[in-house]
């Protein structure tokens, strides 16, 4: 059986690049959806909701990400 | 918000949304697409052939990397989740005591605003059409105007509420009140 093995230091500079990546592409993506929310929405009680729903799910996962550097 | 679409003398009589249902299907694949790695990962770690190879994926840093890929694939469809819901909510069907106002979202940067004068509503159709449309009243209405143009606003709820308000309002308009202009 061959046995898989990965370069750590290709991993280990691989992915705080990638976390970076993601970082910018979620700061454009929440700029862009809430200034949609802000600008468009019909409610602000529900315009509050889902943003917060938005901002915490998208930290936690991002927070998930940064302990894997 | 909404008043940016409604003039100061006019009254808005209703608002209408998407149905909440067209969004669930959507979120279906979404789902999919989160859990059928970690099922496959499941999946081939049961096969007997396979087994050791993914013992050892589940050991050292392979595992960290894929958990750390997956983490990525979860963000990214979570990000898309929340854009078919903004989709869905952002447009509306809003009708006021003399037009009614269709605002249409389509991705991130294209909006389309359509504005009727109720005086040149022709005609109001609903379509339901299949199961769920018809268990959970929702379809589309159609708007026919003066100049044979014909505008479609899909999977509307309470569409036959709102051919009523509209109706209505219409008959209001032509019963000899002032007419408004856009």
């Amino acid at each position: 059986m061959t046995e898989i093995i990965l370069p750590t230091s290709t991993l280990s500079s691989f992915l705080p690049w990638a976390v970076f990546v993601v970082g910018v592409i979620w700061i454009i993506y929440s700029i862009i959806i809430t200034l949609h929310w802000i600008n468009y929405a019909y409610n602000s009680v529900l315009t509050a909701i889902s943003l917060s729903v938005y901002y915490i799910g998208s930290l936690a996962i991002i927070g998930y990400l940064i302990t894997f550097l | 918000m909404m008043s940016q679409h409604i003039q100061k003398d006019e009254k808005s009589q209703a608002i209408f949304r998407k149905h909440w249902l067209p969004f669930v299907g959507t979120l279906i694949p979404i789902l999919l697409a989160a859990y059928v790695p970690k099922w496959l990962f499941d999946y081939l770690s049961d096969q007997p052939s396979i087994a050791p190879y993914m013992q050892q994926l589940t050991q050292g840093t392979i595992i960290e990397l894929l958990l750390f890929i997956y983490t990525i694939l979860i963000f990214f469809l979570f990000l898309s989740a929340f854009s078919v819901f903004s989709d869905m909510f952002l447009d509306a069907c809003i009708i006021t005591d003399r037009r009614i106002i269709d605002i249409e979202q389509m991705g991130f940067f294209n909006r389309e605003t359509s504005i009727f004068l109720l005086e040149h509503v022709q005609d109001v159709t609903i379509e339901t059409s299949g199961f769920f449309q018809t268990i959970f009243g929702y379809g589309t209405l159609i708007i026919q105007t003066a100049g044979d143009r014909q505008f479609h606003i899909p999977n509307i709820s309470r569409p036959h509420k709102a051919k009523r308000i509209i109706g209505e309002a219409i008959r209001e308009v032509r019963s000899g009140r002032p007419a408004g202009s856009l």
